[in-house]
């Protein structure tokens, strides 16, 4: 168990707090008060397939997770294995035994994947610049694109819902040198809405860890500070028409800290983006029509005076989209065309500034035939003159009564070789071939009331297999590591979810759990990397499993969460063990004249568990935040 | 160019007589202000003494393999940034030049000349700043030797090998480059010395085969750099009639050379011999007979580098290095 050092007194502090607040709000129970629109969102998702499983949240559950960024949330709500290494440090996923390219992430419709090294760092991504978050589990290739293939986080934002003004901070202290400020400015009017958001987060990680032995050691050299701006603005010009631009800038700088058998470390990583989008948005009487372009830099600037190493690496991609979805009768259409040049700049290209310019054609039908919906989807793509494979989806959804249906998908996807898997020196091959496998899933949901308590399940099986999986090797008489289409790869598991929500002592309790059982293994035994056919991906846990409660009453809210990931391999010898994680979160809202706040106390990993995600790389012990909501509205 | 000759009298245990020794010191090469020379020059390798050190260079990605000579003195910057350099500061006794090797997954030295097929008495050997810092200390890949508690029985091993007629030894000789297994830490050790390992129990050899082991290994290979660097190496240039005839490479022609897709093999012998490629690991690629007068060796399948061509027939051995690009 790891102490926590520092925080007991600020422990006090919130409790006091959180017992003033909440005695406001007691002595003010016999009022009666308008709240001032409290938005809920949760409105269907763009693209949404038929036969999908998916895991969404609306704006009050974003707002739980305030000062948190895309793994905190994925992690807390049990819905992905987070790789992480370390507070502030790099996170990406394993979703349904996929690698961490095999993730899309997907904002307001553009793909955020980086095309240099194929996947996101979720820990640049903060919950605060979204208005609607979820995860579709599975293939998504036929929708997205490249990369879509274990699952596709789907991010959007959208304008304030009624005419009005909403000013908003956020503040939030916490262990480990947390200090979080985050404010937006929201007005709409006359068919244009305005919103700026803005963010600074900086953290020491200084945390004490255990080491093997039970010696405990302070982090070193892992500080960690954020700032960015998402400026929003939103015309319609008339009921049918939308215009909207999004700019958004964020730069990251990450101290990087040694490993738990490294003495020092002095590398530094900037990370630092600029994304625009512009989309117009025309709804016809049976029609809906959607043109976007975005322009993304995003560069990586890496430094290490220990070794003399400064690598500074960019890219530049212009992506453009038009679509369109149309109703007839039971017939839901959707076509389109999508578009993306990249070039990309880095020291490892040995001067070369490589391009790529892909391009692509989806559609799909949907149509129901009386509890049966249908969907079949294409995707047809080029990238750099070259095809890329054919991709079709099939969705089935059978809805057997109100409280019961079941779904089916069977698809292709693929990903796309990366730039540095193409054009790194030495190693890059350009002529790789993407990887791509096909596969099937099955599902049941269920929903049940017993009075008033209110029942809902799922339960998904999938299986797929993707080939010319893409790994860096050693070949045969090659001294050095090259990309290589090397190996095969059959991801298959079990998903279950089920939730439940009871009256409770004038509030009401929510339950839910989940629990997700994932094969993925090597088919082809490979010598380096030294992986034998039937073993399990490195950092890919067969077991996880979810379980949280939450209490409301009136404007108080009580969550306890519970994370538990089993065993996974490593890269080097040896598994890493499987860990349980558990937090807890305090919140008490109150209201007065525009005002709407609330107050939240969490702590996460509240049994100080010792853990490691990723082998070398220490996890923070006990955490607490204390954070404060404010809004006004008019 | 500054070959520096030994004539010693001692008798060695493993020869019946004594024999002029030649020591490999390197310091007939320049490494210019760059203080290391990796290749790109396209020279596919390196001469001193008796011994012929293999190189590849791959002028498209800037990366070499094999052996790299070097004068740098930098033993305070950790890293690849820094992996010309040898943690002694210098060459052995204080000279300028030694050599240096990336092996992974092994490294050769050919023996030429009077060597070939010869004993060879022995080498300095010291650890390359890169991974005496790595293991002093860990890295971003690497693990700090004793591991979180200091206690993890580390160790990083040279083993050396030896070709002879196309045949790698079952005989080995090891040397511990760092060696944390003993019970007191206090005697845990890397070496920051020049140190000289004995390979005359190896006997006869056309060449010598290196290769590195770690116990801080993992799913993509050793983690601990696989660099360690030589010095003074030292073989016996052995009688005629002790060994095998080191023939005159005016006996064949090869051309060209460096060759893109083909070698034109000219034999200028009457009767036909076995011929060998190997390639810089010490792999044997082909073997073949060189038959009188003019052949094709095809380099189409071949990744660019050195190669070396070894000829062997009634009348002794031959060597030629050959360079595909």
């Amino acid at each position: 168990m790891v102490p926590c050092r520092p925080l007991s007194h600020l422990l006090c502090c919130c409790a006091g707090l959180l017992l003033q607040l909440s005695a406001l709000a007691q002595v003010r129970t016999d009022s009666i008060y308008t709240l001032p629109g409290a938005e809920v969102s949760a409105r269907p998702l763009s693209r949404h397939t038929i036969g999908v499983a998916e895991v969404a949240w609306d704006t009050t559950e974003l707002s739980l997770q305030a000062g948190y960024f895309l793994p905190d949330l994925l992690e807390r709500t049990g819905t992905a294995y987070i790789k992480s290494y370390g507070g502030g440090s790099i996170a990406t996923t394993s979703i349904r035994g996929g690698s961490a390219g095999q993730t899309a992430v997907t904002w307001n419709g553009l793909p955020l994947q980086s095309p240099m090294l194929g996947q996101l760092d979720f820990s640049l991504f903060p919950l605060s610049f979204t208005d609607e978050a979820a995860l579709q589990l599975g293939s998504g290739t036929a929708s997205w694109g490249s990369g879509a293939v274990g699952g596709t986080v789907v991010l959007n934002n959208r304008p304030l819902a009624e005419d009005g003004m909403e000013l908003g901070l956020r503040l939030l202290s916490g262990s480990f040198g947390l200090s979080d400020q985050q404010a937006r400015l929201r007005w709409r009017k006359s068919g244009w809405a305005v919103g700026t958001r803005l963010f600074h987060r900086q953290a020491s990680h200084d945390f004490w860890y255990e080491l093997e032995n039970g010696e405990e050691r302070q982090q070193q050299h892992a500080a960690v500070e954020q700032k960015g701006g998402l400026q929003e603005v939103y015309w319609s010009p008339s009921a049918r028409h939308e215009v909207r631009l999004l700019a958004w800038w964020q730069a990251s700088g990450r101290e990087v800290p040694p490993t738990t058998v490294q003495a020092r470390s002095r590398a530094f990583q900037l990370d630092t983006f600029l994304r625009t989008a512009l989309r117009w948005e025309h709804t016809a009487s049976k029609g809906l029509y959607r043109v976007q372009a975005a322009w993304f830099r995003e560069s990586i600037d890496y430094a290490d005076p220990l070794i003399a190493l400064r690598a500074y690496s960019y890219f530049k991609t212009l992506l453009t989209e038009a679509e369109g979805e149309w109703q007839w009768g039971r017939q839901h259409v959707k076509g389109g065309l999508f578009s993306n040049y990249t070039q990309a700049v880095a020291d490892g290209y040995g001067g070369a500034r490589p391009q790529e310019h892909r391009m692509a054609a989806f559609g799909s039908v949907r149509r129901s035939f009386g509890p049966l919906t249908a969907q079949l989807s294409a995707r047809q793509g080029i990238s750099d003159g070259q095809p890329m494979p054919f991709v079709p989806d099939l969705g089935l959804e059978w809805r057997w009564s109100s409280a019961l249906s079941s779904r089916f998908r069977l698809n292709r996807s693929f990903r796309l070789p990366t730039l540095n898997d193409r054009y790194w020196a030495p190693g890059g091959d350009p002529a790789l071939q993407p990887e791509q496998g096909w596969g099937a899933e099955l599902g049941i949901d269920a929903e049940h009331s017993l009075g008033q308590i209110a029942l809902n399940g799922q339960a998904t099986v999938y299986h797929r297999r993707m080939t010319d999986w893409i790994l860096w090797s050693v070949e045969e008489g090659q001294g050095f590591w090259s990309a290589n289409n090397i190996t095969t790869v059959r991801s298959r598991g079990l998903e279950l979810q089920g939730g439940m929500h009871a009256p409770l002592l004038s509030g009401g309790l929510r339950l839910n759990g989940s629990y997700a059982y994932s094969e993925a293994v090597n088919l082809v035994a490979l010598q380096l990397p030294a992986l034998a056919a039937g073993q399990q991906l490195p950092y890919t846990p067969r077991h996880l499993g979810h379980l949280s409660a939450t209490y409301r009453r009136g404007s108080l809210l009580v969550r306890y969460w519970h994370r538990w990931a089993g065993a996974v391999g490593s890269s080097n010898q040896g598994e890493l063990p499987g860990y349980n994680l558990g937090g807890l979160h305090l919140q008490h809202g109150f209201f007065r004249w525009r005002f709407l706040g609330s107050a939240f106390l969490r702590a996460d990993n509240i049994w100080g568990a010792s853990y490691r995600v990723v082998e070398r790389r220490p996890m923070p012990g006990r955490a607490f935040q204390i954070g404060f909501n404010f809004t006004y509205k008019k | 160019m500054k070959y520096v000759f030994t004539l010693l009298t001692l008798c060695l245990a493993a020869l019946p007589a004594a024999y002029a020794q030649t020591t490999a010191d390197f310091e007939n090469l320049e490494t210019g202000a760059a203080g290391f020379l990796n290749g790109s020059d396209g020279s596919a390798g390196f001469s001193s003494g008796n011994i012929f050190l293999p190189n590849s260079y791959n002028p498209m990605f800037m990366s070499w393999s094999g052996w790299a000579i070097s004068s740098v003195t930098d033993t305070t910057t950790p890293g690849f940034t820094n992996q010309y350099s040898a943690i002694a500061g210098g060459g052995h006794e204080g000279s300028d030049n030694y050599a240096v090797t990336f092996a992974s997954p092994s490294a050769v030295v050919h023996l030429t000349g009077e060597a070939a097929g010869a004993p060879v008495a022995g080498v300095y050997v010291t650890n390359s700043t890169y991974a005496y810092l790595s293991m002093l200390e860990g890295d971003s890949f690497a693990k700090q030797f004793g591991g979180e508690s200091g206690d993890d029985p580390d160790f990083f091993r040279l083993t050396v090998k030896k070709y002879l007629g196309g045949e790698l030894s079952t005989d080995s000789v090891d040397f511990f480059l760092a060696d944390y297994r003993f019970e007191d830490n206090a005697q845990d050790y890397i070496i920051d010395e020049w140190t000289f390992i004995d390979l005359s129990s190896l006997g006869n050899a056309d060449s010598l085969w290196f290769t590195l082991a770690s116990t801080d290994i993992g799913t993509f290979g050793m983690n601990t750099p696989a660099y360690f660097c030589i010095d003074n190496l030292t073989t016996t240039d052995m009688p005629v009639n002790t060994r095998a005839v080191q023939r005159s490479e005016a006996k064949l022609q090869a051309f060209p050379n460096p060759a893109s897709s083909e070698w034109h093999l000219r034999w200028e012998m009457d009767q036909p011999a076995q011929a060998k490629l190997w390639n810089m690991q010490g792999q044997l690629l082909a073997s073949f007979t060189l038959k009188p007068g003019v052949q094709v060796l095809s380099a189409a399948a071949l990744p660019p580098g050195g190669y070396l061509l070894q000829i062997e027939g009634q009348g002794g051995r031959l060597s030629k290095r050959l360079v595909k690009y």
